[in-house]
């Protein structure tokens, strides 16, 4: 049976369902310490001293530690694009005379018990003299008293074509501002590591997310001052990711350099009002955008300038949001010009670091209201606007005459008219915008919205897989690239099956593991499934010839009459009869012996991939809202998506990628942000504050995926998918909300506030009254 | 700090006896005291659920219980649902539909509903949708664990009759 394209469920679900899968929180090491950090409570101040006497009367306590006692640490540096002029914007692992956000880590607490750790970081005195914030994007140029380092940390600049003459040449210039408050991952469980000194290896053992585990232990390794091959990262169970895990953290850090120096393991978990402050955030952006448009319609010309919130520190990732937005935001469009000027500005916030989406969501939101108001001032339906400049297939590959982390950008494929009247036909959405239409005859504020969205993944240089079968014909495949919960071992083992001719079920897929291969990337950017995936499948193209070769020697029957089936190597023109075991021909193949492949080292492969550019997968979405007149309120009963993941390896996890991310960007779009006091005291500290839409709020997600554009850059054709649900929503949001509102370029910023409509209608029925 | 107080209760039917904080919650209660970590903590405010377990057949937030108020009550966790060998209903329905995100909420769905179902065998779709609803999650299709528990209540009622 074929495996690739069949909704198979999810391999290794069980030890999930039985309470087994073991989480960092799980791990409880003899002789462990815990770890509590001291917080900064202010947002921007000069940290006059720490008095931590009152903490040692706290049985239990073992040490407290503040930036003098981490002096050998160096900040924590950049994975990708470092730069000497971002230096000064790395984070001290524990803060240094200033403090720049509520949450920054100032001094750490280890004691025997959690609880005591509490108890004394509590104790610990902080006396910090106050400094005026800076706290929102446009009061940061005025830049901040007691800095050194400029407010604007790096200007990303991308630019094509003649922008002052197609500018000229418009028949009008249609301009907006637009922008997304801060939200975040929240995930359902907090960050967390545990490491672990052994002192018989000199190795520096760390359990936690090993979604980035080879840079990470590379970038430890240096900042500890050992050699790679003294820390050791080993994958755990990850509740939720999505980009803000991950990545290295002060507190990762201070776990390894706590466990080798206090000679105990040592264990950190955040509670959800740390994670809530200090883990990485994400999507705070305002832009001004402005489309040139020719006579007939057609797009001429985008000029775009935007700036990030980065927060008080850079993070690992750098600069790469407001890169991947400025590349982005061109999105599905032939453009003569393009011109991004993107800002990363610093503020007395969060630092702000990737989530699901990182530049598209925000790209996507910038460039699809512009078309709206694109629509809106020609007097042209919507979708008939974007039609009119879509990049037709005849036009791929479609160089973008410009790069994006550093990588060229070629748009590989794409059928983006085809996927809109597909997603159409599916669902019957005519009546869907008919049904709109005729609800707001009857006095009702409901609307439609559409937004088209480009996408990318399979960033990164390259990946690397082994493939083996072990004398009882089971087989392992070894990653570095992780399984998050988005079912990347179930993807592998079924490309793996296909190709082998293995059951999926006697796969098992070792993900994160950087201790096994010494080399990988990991997970990021939606890549895992095309650089894994290409990966696993040159290992399992290797792996057939070599079993294919094994029962050639031992059957004396030529190749090209076996075949492989469920791990049994038959004659493929006899209907009966099993040759071979996988199995037997296992144990005769064991490395050294006479059957032991070219290579001397028996049923052992390997996969190694180097990146051939990025994919462009692309996207619709579609949202129905609905208002309630009286307070406000905005429901989104149903969302559909198109996408196109060029080959759909399973189709349902890849719809339960699309579904749940539709209703992440949901979240940001109606419900969640993470906002704070006039001081900057952060306003959003527990699950109480922060309200993630349950099973009631979520929308109903009809997805369509098709097939339509393989990527040329993998052999099997492959495009991510993890962040296709969660790019389009709240662009779609913003212009059902317009529609059901009838007021054209109404929703600039998301999440959009029930009070802004209810101000807005309650004017309206003012003046109606008033008439 | 605090007072270390004897307590003892019913764990996935056995009795067992450990010595906890007064202010210790049943969550880690469970999972420092019993080393039963299939149940997790997500918030500590009683919000996500993850916690849930069933005292005395009611699902509960067990980051919201102290211990102590456990003491001589039958808990349920995750843990009691498979023998290790043959999966519950419940289980196996939230993997055919694909229910299953990241992992880290589905013990706390997983008692949440199957507390529902044990006490209202019949009730139906909306009603379920509005149990799943009490708690929250970051990467699980809602609508697949709602399929899911449908799914199980079918398997359930075919299972005792």
């Amino acid at each position: 049976m074929k495996h690739v394209g069949r909704s198979h469920p999810r391999l290794g679900d069980t030890p999930f369902l039985t309470g087994k899968a073991g989480f960092v929180g799980d791990i409880a090491l003899v002789d462990q310490l815990h770890m509590r950090v001291v917080r900064s409570p202010i947002a921007f101040g000069r940290l006059r001293g720490i008095d931590a006497a009152a903490a040692f009367a706290v049985p239990g306590l073992v040490a407290v530690w503040t930036a003098e006692d981490v002096a050998a640490l160096p900040p924590v540096g950049f994975r990708l694009a470092a730069a000497p002029t971002l230096e000064p914007y790395c984070q001290p692992v524990l803060a240094v005379d200033v403090v720049r956000y509520v949450g920054e880590p100032v001094a750490v607490v280890f004691a025997t018990t959690a609880t005591a750790a509490e108890d004394a970081a509590e104790l610990v005195a902080l006396d910090i003299d106050l400094l005026a914030p800076v706290l929102t994007l446009t009061g940061s140029s005025r830049g901040f008293e007691g800095e050194t380092r400029p407010a604007e940390a790096a200007t990303v600049r991308k630019a094509f074509g003649d922008l002052a003459g197609a500018m000229a040449r418009a028949d009008r210039v249609v301009e907006v501002s637009v922008g997304l408050d801060r939200d975040g991952a929240v995930p359902g469980e907090t960050r967390g590591v545990v490491a672990r000194w052994d002192g018989g290896r000199d190795v520096i053992e760390i359990w936690g997310d090993a979604r980035l585990a080879p840079a990470n232990r590379d970038a430890l390794a240096t900042m500890l001052g050992r050699p790679l091959a003294g820390v050791e990262i080993n994958a755990v169970a990850v509740g939720g990711d999505f980009g803000m895990r991950g990545e290295l953290y002060p507190e990762d850090v201070l776990v390894a350099y706590a466990a080798r120096t206090l000679e105990r393991p040592v264990r950190w978990i955040e509670d959800r009002r740390e994670h809530l402050i200090a883990a990485d955030q994400a999507r705070a952006m305002a832009a001004t955008a402005k489309a040139a448009v020719a006579a007939d319609g057609r797009l001429l010309a985008l000029d775009v300038e935007f700036a990030i919130d980065q927060g008080a520190y850079l993070r690992p990732t750098g600069t790469m949001v407001a890169d991947l937005t400025a590349a982005m935001l061109p999105g599905p469009y032939r453009l003569e010009a393009f011109r991004a000027v993107g800002r990363v500005r610093m503020t007395n916030r969060t630092p702000a670091g990737a989530y699901r989406g990182a530049g598209r969501v925000e790209a996507t939101f910038v460039r699809e209201r512009l078309m709206d108001a694109v629509a809106a001032a020609t007097g042209s339906p919507p979708l008939e606007v974007r039609r009119r400049s879509f990049l037709t297939p005849e036009e791929m590959p479609a160089d973008r005459h410009m790069t994006t982390l550093g990588v060229p950008m070629t748009i590989d494929s794409g059928r983006y008219q085809s996927l809109i009247d597909q997603l159409t036909k599916r669902f019957s959405l005519e009546l869907v915008h008919r049904r709109a239409i005729d609800r707001r005859a009857h006095g009702e504020l409901a609307g439609v919205g559409t937004a088209v969205f480009v996408e990318t993944s399979a960033a990164g240089k390259y990946e690397h897989v082994t493939l083996s079968v072990d004398p009882s014909g089971n087989l392992e495949l070894v990653t570095t690239a992780s399984e998050l919960g988005q079912g990347l071992s179930t993807l592998l083992a079924q490309i793996v099956a296909d190709i082998v001719g293995a059951d999926p079920e006697r796969i098992r897929v070792t993900h994160g593991a950087s201790t096994r291969l010494g080399d990988g990337v990991g997970t990021f950017l939606a890549r895992s499934s095309v650089m894994a995936g290409t990966a696993a499948q040159y290992a399992a193209e290797l792996m057939r010839d070599k079993i294919l070769a094994g029962a050639e020697a031992l059957l004396e029957v030529p190749r090209e009459r076996l075949t492989i089936h469920s791990g049994r190597i038959r004659e493929a023109d006899r209907h009966f009869g099993t040759a071979l075991e996988l199995a037997d021909l296992a144990r005769k193949m064991l490395p050294g012996g006479p059957l032991a492949g070219a290579d001397g080292r028996g049923l052992v492969t390997e996969g190694w991939v180097e990146g051939e550019g990025m994919t462009f997968p692309y996207g619709v979405a579609v949202a129905v809202a609905e208002i309630d007149a009286m307070t406000g309120l905005v429901r989104v009963p149903r969302v559909f998506i198109g996408y196109d993941v060029g080959n759909a390896i399973n189709p349902a996890l890849v719809e339960s990628q699309i579904a749940t991310g539709a209703v992440q960007g949901l979240s940001s779009a109606l419900f969640t942000s993470l906002d704070v006091s006039p001081a900057g005291e952060p306003l959003r500290v527990g699950l109480t504050d922060y309200l993630i839409p349950s099973a009631t709020e979520s929308p109903s997600v009809d997805v369509l995926i098709t097939e339509d554009a393989p990527s040329l850059t993998n052999p099997l054709g492959m495009k991510g998918a993890g962040t296709a649900g969660v790019t389009g929503i709240g662009a779609a949001v913003a212009a059902a909300i317009d529609e059901a509102l009838q007021v054209p370029g109404f929703t600039t910023h998301l999440p959009v506030r029930p009070v802004a409509i209810r101000n807005l209608l309650r004017k309206r029925s003012g003046k109606s009254e008033r008439g | 700090m605090s007072r270390n107080i004897r307590i003892t209760m019913e764990v996935n039917g056995e009795d067992r006896t450990i010595v906890v904080e007064a202010r210790t919650t049943l969550a880690d209660a469970l999972r420092e005291g019993c080393h039963l970590t299939g149940t997790k903590t997500g918030c500590e405010d009683g919000v996500c659920g993850a916690c849930t377990v069933l005292v005395d057949g009611e699902p509960i937030r067990s980051c919201l219980m102290f211990a102590v108020q456990a003491h001589g009550r039958a808990v349920r966790t995750v843990e009691s649902l498979s023998d290790g060998i043959t999966l519950h209903p419940l289980q196996v329905a939230f993997h055919e539909h694909h229910a299953v995100g990241c992992g880290y909420c589905t013990p706390g769905l997983l008692m949440l509903t199957l507390g529902a179902l044990e006490r209202s065998p019949e009730i139906d779709e909306d009603e379920i949708q509005r149990v799943v609803a009490a708690n929250s999650c970051r990467c699980t299709d809602a609508h697949a664990v709602v399929k899911a528990v449908r799914a199980a209540q079918t398997a359930m009622r075919a299972g005792r009759e």
